[in-house]
């Protein structure tokens, strides 16, 4: 953990398009995230499910108080920890998956036909290989998707940090919705079939 | 154009269509792609986006993978715990306490996994002990079959022989940190604790006791339902059973072990009640009841003997972070412990007793008295005290709203609706009782009377004139302070007989004295039991219940029944009577269902067949009450009817019981939107009465305030207009004009003028009503903020913010001292308070008072103008003010689409 100004940095790097500078963000908030949940882990609270929202407002309050009030706000923050959230869920449902088939392959292609809801990790990586196909056609959308499912953001906050009103987020939420449940239950063609990292 | 170029477009074209056909109403969106749409193709594609909308509904909101899992993963991994348990694969550790350590796990089943919680029990403890008592109690736990108890599935020992138990696993959050990450109210958290009460009652039922109830042992799950963990684990773990050990004290928990524990004496189900009043208070104060629990055994043994528990309201207001936790549930420390002073700190003080017997004997028993503070009832816990009694009756009284227009103004209706016809005993008893000879000498004192008062000389001095009559029982009253000293016997039969004319044209103050003075005279004259003494009782109860001394009214009421019942021989009809009179007396203060045993013993009871006709009327018509107000209307319509069958067939057409039995159906097929029925029955009564008693009399008032309030709902505003103004003129002639029966029907009359657009006559009624209250009325006494409302309403729409303003304030005072937090009645007093702020230019000031009331408001559906107006002038204050979002958030709530 190199300390805040390197968490400022890449932050800004990042937000001028330094694709490298996403995944080092998504390493060193990936530890801040984990020790936090770890805390949670602990002694009496064990029973205590862990919500994303939860975990995310949390990082937010802890790392706003190490780094100041450097973040664009918030919303962005927040949106920020989404994506981070969106790869460690990936990224576990795919180890999760490997080592139920006994094998080490990372990269299981999976049926996303069988892909109920039933089953939390089939469901991760399922809507990722979704959103990847909307996001090539819809950038915005995906964000909501993105904010909402894996950074369990709540509408007003999305809506801030996408400069929306909460009305229209409200609104592309349902087509997002009905384009998700659609790509998953028709399998359809387009681009990004491949196992691709978010962003 | 590249192939994903072309994908691109042709997407673009699908969603913008699909768009514009979600806003379309759900019926019209086919026709609406159909029309706009130029190729099938197209069409195909928006509708199956459309159907996919429909069926994702609720879908995507979160990953079903447990976040805790994730980042525990990553460290299990390397960890040295356990990676299977029997036939159980461990996937982490959940955490570690006194008893041993517990885990996720999970197993492969026929198509599903199988997750559980499994608690190893640490080293030291006696594995075959454990196991033994496990076989033992394992049936028993087994069939804890309760929704809101986690199941105990199995139990075994690992390899190096430590035993486990494996339970259900739940997810949810502790109920604590559960209620205060969402402010739940103190009412919510009421609620919550009446789930865990359903729970550790139908283990009881098991004979399974928690011994170990604390709220990490209490999960409230994603669904908002309680999970109670570890039920009859501790026991298992106890060597000695229900005795004292060592083991046994090392594995409570001291900060909720109750003084049994401590003292290690056997544990019972009270030993639960104790730890759920611990539960309790720290669910209502966010503190523990006892700072400091010890460690070790000895002071733990010194614990058991420290001194009470402070009460939740004075905790609930000390300490640096008072605030915090009254922020926590929504509201200050101030008003907390206004919620909790008085019932609540009875109850809890209740469950936390030292001495297990001085305790609730059940968790039923607390829980019912939590049911009753959650509905505003008595509760069995306390000494009553009439002002307490008295509160609880009008909290409880339903708040009859008029389904206004948009101007809405508040009615009183509450009132006069609820003015209750006593008994026809009075009326229709007379002789029967008394000895003719008596009879006889006070007619003769009251005709000499009313003669010396008046040029006239009525026949009957109760039909007719009753404006004279007060007048004359005045003089008559003032004329028997010096006669009749020689004949204390007639003496005491005349105050008897005038007390009642007062009582029945309601001058309760003059009435009390006589009739005090008359049981002085006949308990030295006859002795403390004699039937005058008796009689004598019932009359006073009546003039002390109306006057609203409840408790004093109560306490008598029984004292007359136990004297009847105990007098040799025994007079059924008296007893009857006094069993219908106490049956009265409890449904006037809301206790129906204590009072339907006395009804039905007058009913079934083996004199029922020998008893006067007018006693089985009136116990038929109570009964009538009791079925209606308990939402029986069925029965109650039946009743009803037997009531007026018996009057008609044994005292003939146009008795009195048979009026008020009529009015009694009235009521019942009103409820039962059978108007017209009702609007015939009342018109009929109304005319017997006005025959039998006269047109002022309060029991044909009352009927005419029910009959216009039918008319009202019926839209038959003129009717009831007409009616409201003869009730007005009829009570100010018997009761004065400054009488708060008056003041009820006054307050109906003002509202049928608003809603008939008469402004004006209306204004100067609510004056006068909350005149009257400001009088009459205790402060506390929400009825005295209803005619304010109505003024602060009427200013509003009259463009008299200042006027409003004030009203709405003095009505907020009030509603805050009266009712339960979050009522909604209150909230439509600070949103009237907010609308007069926004019209006069403060805006600012308005904004706490919208945001309470639409707090209170938006979940609330029991007064839907009201929640209406308020709703919007909140909604119209953040758009002017430039905040959209919050505006329609609002609008959203009211149900109409945002601007």
């Amino acid at each position: 953990m190199g300390g805040q100004d390197t968490l400022e940095q890449l932050v800004q790097r990042w937000t001028d398009g330094d694709r490298g500078a996403f995944d080092q963000l998504v390493g060193v908030l990936y530890d801040d995230l984990r020790a936090m949940a770890h805390r949670h882990l602990q002694g009496e609270r064990a029973n205590h499910t862990l919500t994303t929202t939860a975990l995310v407002h949390e990082a937010y309050v802890e790392l706003s108080r190490r780094t100041g009030p450097t973040w664009r706000g918030r919303a962005q923050f927040f949106a920020l920890l989404s994506k981070v959230m969106r790869h460690v869920l990936v990224d576990y449902a795919r180890n999760r998956k490997a080592a139920k088939r006994g094998g080490g392959d990372r990269h299981v292609e999976l049926d996303e036909q069988t892909a109920g809801a039933s089953d939390g990790l089939l469901e991760v990586l399922s809507v990722n290989r979704a959103l990847e196909q909307l996001e090539v056609r819809d950038a915005r959308l995906a964000r909501i998707v993105e904010c909402r499912f894996f950074g369990g953001m709540p509408e007003s906050e999305i809506a801030d940090a996408l400069g929306v009103s909460t009305r229209t987020i409200e609104r592309d939420w349902r087509r997002a919705r009905a384009h998700l449940h659609a790509l998953l239950s028709t399998r359809m063609p387009g681009p990004g079939s491949g196992a691709r990292d978010p962003e | 154009m590249t192939h994903e170029a072309s994908d691109r477009t042709r997407w673009q074209a699908i969603d913008r269509l699909f768009d514009a056909a979600l806003e379309r109403p759900p019926a019209e969106r086919a026709a609406f792609v159909e029309a706009a749409a130029g190729d099938r193709g197209l069409i195909d594609a928006v509708m199956a986006l459309l159907q996919a909308e429909q069926d994702s509904q609720g879908r995507f909101e979160s990953p079903s993978i447990p976040v805790s899992d994730v980042f525990a993963a990553q460290t299990a991994a390397g960890g040295s715990g356990p990676r299977t348990i029997g036939p159980y694969t461990v996937v982490r550790e959940l955490g570690r306490g006194g008893m041993g350590t517990v885990y996720l796990a999970e197993r492969e089943g026929d198509g599903f996994t199988q997750r559980v919680a499994i608690k190893v029990l640490r080293r030291g403890m006696d594995t075959e002990d454990v196991l033994r008592r496990f076989v033992t109690e394992r049936r028993i736990l087994a069939s804890l079959s309760h929704p809101n108890i986690a199941r105990l599935y199995d139990g075994g020992a690992v390899e190096d022989g430590r035993p486990y138990l494996v339970m259900e696993f739940v997810e949810g959050e502790p109920i604590a940190e559960y209620c205060d990450g969402r402010r739940r109210s103190l009412r919510q958290r009421l609620e919550l604790a009446l789930e865990v009460t359903a729970a550790v009652s139908a283990a009881h039922a098991s004979l399974v006791v928690h011994r170990d109830l604390k709220p990490s042992n209490i999960l409230v799950t994603a669904e908002g339902h309680v999970k109670l963990l570890d039920f009859g684990i501790a026991k298992l773990l106890d060597a000695d059973g229900d005795t004292h050990t060592r083991t046994g004290l090392f594995l409570l928990t001291p900060d909720h072990a109750s003084p049994e524990q401590l003292r290690g004496e056997p544990v019972t189900t009270r030993t639960d009640v104790y730890q759920l009043g611990v539960l309790l208070f720290e669910l209502a104060t966010g503190r523990p009841p006892y700072e400091q629990a010890s460690r070790s055994a000895e002071g733990l043994k010194t614990m058991a003997g420290r001194p009470d528990a402070p009460r939740p309201s004075t905790a609930a207001q000390t300490g640096p972070d008072a605030a915090t936790r009254a922020r926590a549930r929504g509201t200050t420390p101030a008003q907390l412990r206004r919620l909790l002073a008085g019932d609540l700190d009875t109850i809890i003080g209740k469950a936390l007793q030292a001495e297990p017997e001085r305790r609730y004997a059940s968790v039923e028993a607390l829980a019912g008295d939590i049911r009753c503070v959650l509905d505003g009832r008595p509760v069995s816990a306390r000494p009553v005290t009439l002002a307490y009694r008295t509160r609880m009756f009008l909290r409880r009284r339903p708040w009859v709203a008029p389904a206004a227009g948009a101007a809405a103004v508040f009615a009183g209706l509450y009132l006069t609706t609820l003015a209750r016809h006593t008994t026809a005993l009075e009326a229709e008893r007379d002789t029967a009782t008394r000895s003719a000879d008596r009879a006889q000498q006070v007619q003769r004192f009251l005709v000499e009377l009313f003669a010396s008062a008046s040029p006239y000389t009525p026949a009957d001095p109760v039909r007719g004139r009753q404006i004279t009559v007060v007048e004359a029982l005045d003089v008559g009253t003032e004329r028997l302070r010096a006669s009749l000293t020689e004949r204390p016997e007639v003496r005491a039969s005349i105050l008897s007989a005038i007390a009642q004319v007062y009582q029945d044209l309601g001058v309760l103050d003059r009435a009390r004295p006589l009739r005090e003075e008359a049981l002085a005279l006949q308990t030295a004259l006859h002795g403390p039991s004699s039937r005058e003494v008796r009689d004598s009782l019932g009359g006073l109860a009546l003039v002390r219940g109306e006057l609203g001394e409840l408790e004093a009214a109560h306490a008598l009421h029984e004292q007359r029944l136990a004297l009847a019942e105990a007098a040799r021989p025994v007079d059924p009809a008296e007893v009857a009577d006094a069993r219908i009179r106490l049956g009265r007396h409890l449904i006037g203060v809301s206790r129906e269902q204590a009072a339907e045993p006395y009804l039905r013993a007058v009913l079934d009871g083996p004199d029922a067949g020998s008893l006067p006709a007018i006693v089985r009327i009136e116990a038929t018509r109570a009964l009538a009450d009791v079925h209606r107000d308990l939402d029986r209307l069925e029965d109650s319509e039946r009743a009803a009817r037997r009531a007026i069958e018996l009057a008609d067939a044994s005292l003939g057409a146009g008795s009195v019981a048979g009026a008020l039995s009529r009015g009694t159906l009235a009521q019942t097929l009103g409820l039962m939107g059978r108007l017209e029925e009702a609007d015939a029955l009342f018109t009929e009564a109304l005319a017997t009465l006005e025959r039998t008693l006269g047109a002022t009399h309060a029991h044909r008032l009352a009927t005419m305030s029910n009959l216009s309030v039918l008319r009202l709902n019926a839209g038959n505003l003129a009717g009831a207009e007409a009616l409201l103004r003869e009730t007005v003129e009829a009570g100010e002639r018997v009761h004065g004009p400054r009488h708060p029966s008056v003041a009820g029907y006054l307050q109906n009359h003002a509202t049928v003028l608003v809603r008939m657009g008469r402004p004006a006559e209306a204004r100067e009624r609510y004056e006068r009503v909350a005149a009257i209250y400001r009088e009459t009325l205790d402060r506390e006494n929400y009825a005295r903020a209803l005619p304010l409302l109505s003024l602060a309403g009427l200013d509003l729409s009259g463009g008299r913010p200042v006027a409003a303003e004030a009203s709405a304030r003095e009505a907020l005072e009030t509603l805050r001292m009266a009712l339960p937090e979050g009522h909604a009645i209150t909230a439509v007093a600070e949103c009237r308070v907010a609308r007069a702020l926004v019209a006069r230019a403060r805006p600012r000031e308005a904004l706490p008072f919208f945001e309470r009331a639409t707090a209170a408001l938006t979940a609330s559906t029991s007064v839907p103008e009201y929640r209406r107006e308020c709703l919007e002038a909140a909604a119209a204050l953040h758009q002017a003010r430039g905040d959209a979002a919050t505006a329609s958030r609002i609008a959203a709530a009211l149900g109409t689409p945002g601007s």
